[in-house]
């Protein structure tokens, strides 16, 4: 029997991680849409409450006019939610401007780095210095072990630093509620047209000889 | 089991090749969005002088109410009567409050003129 490829004890090994890795982030990145496909769902039943009563009264009787109510009441509903992320993006901004007036550094990307942003705060792993794996003698991008620590998190006592660290939480949490209520927005979108659809239909085949 | 796995396994893929329109989509919409509520303050600040909101019902949910409104008001009316054992045209609503019923015919009456 001829080999064409001669894999070696090391080189399968490292394939069979390679993959078990790549399984489980496809896993975990598909557990994450289960998740956000929920929420959506939930965020759409918005669209029933509110109109409700107005179908039920027969205020809206045709698909274009439940469309078109149901997208003021849509962006009613986001102007509502949407005021506390905003206020803190903008507390955020306030800050981040402050910082860039006051050091007169204007380039954004310092507000990442650990003397003077907030990359100090979390932990970093010296990835480009790992040793690299090879497979079949072909040197890979691939760490063979879990790279050195190279920052520790902590706080570096400078006035860029601090006002960035000061920043950063409302920027985050302003972050995440805007998604949350963006997808929310796009989801109520969805529902609407929808129910649009469903809401005025007229079914005579499951009412065979009742009618 | 082992077919929810693979089911959340090519969720995954699917949503890591779609990733860059997803995020293009999001991308869009928050401009969007960004900008629709930015216009809706400014509206918002006007109607504020004028002593209204745009957060104010409208009138298609106002109309609703006051309908729903009177539906229940005649449905215990009914019901009141049923238990009193006087008898009520159920064709004829017996609504006493007159108000209500203005209300409710000159919207009726709107409409027709419309």
């Amino acid at each position: 029997m001829i080999n064409l490829i001669k894999l070696t004890e090391n080189d399968k090994r490292i394939l069979i991680a390679v993959f078990l890795i790549v399984i489980i982030i496809f896993l975990l990145i598909g557990l994450l849409a289960n998740i956000i496909r929920r929420i959506m769902a939930r965020q759409g039943k918005a669209v029933d409450t509110y109109m409700y009563d107005m179908v039920k009264a027969k205020v809206i009787t045709t698909p274009h006019q439940f469309r078109k109510i149901g997208r003021i009441k849509n962006f009613q509903y986001l102007y509502k939610k949407i005021r506390l992320p905003l206020i803190l993006l903008t507390i955020s901004f306030i800050i981040c401007l402050v910082r860039f007036i006051v050091t007169k550094d204007y380039f954004f990307a310092t507000y990442f780095t650990n003397e003077k942003g907030i990359g100090a705060l979390f932990y970093q792993w010296d990835w480009q210095n790992a040793e690299k794996a090879s497979i079949l003698g072909i040197p890979t991008h691939i760490p063979m072990n879990w790279p050195e620590v190279i920052n520790i998190p902590h706080f570096e006592v400078n006035f860029s630093a601090i006002m960035a660290y000061i920043s950063f939480l409302p920027l985050l949490v302003g972050v995440i509620l805007y998604l949350k209520h963006l997808l929310g927005f796009i989801s109520r979108s969805i529902q609407t047209i929808k129910l649009s659809k469903t809401v005025f239909q007229k079914d005579l085949t499951n009412n065979k000889g009742t009618l | 089991m082992m077919l929810s796995i693979l089911k959340t396994f090519g969720l995954g893929l699917l949503c890591t090749i779609l990733s860059p329109l997803i995020l293009l989509v999001l991308a869009l919409y928050f401009v969007y969005t960004l900008l629709v509520v930015a216009i809706m303050y400014i509206i918002n600040i006007f109607k504020y002088f004028k002593g209204t909101s745009i957060l104010e019902e409208l009138e298609e949910e106002k109309k609703a109410r006051l309908i729903l409104k009177g539906e229940e008001e005649y449905q215990a009316k009914l019901r009141e009567a049923y238990l009193n054992n006087i008898t009520v045209n159920p064709y004829i609503p017996q609504n006493s409050n007159q108000e209500e019923e203005n209300s409710l015919s000159n919207i009726n009456g709107g409409e027709d003129n419309d």
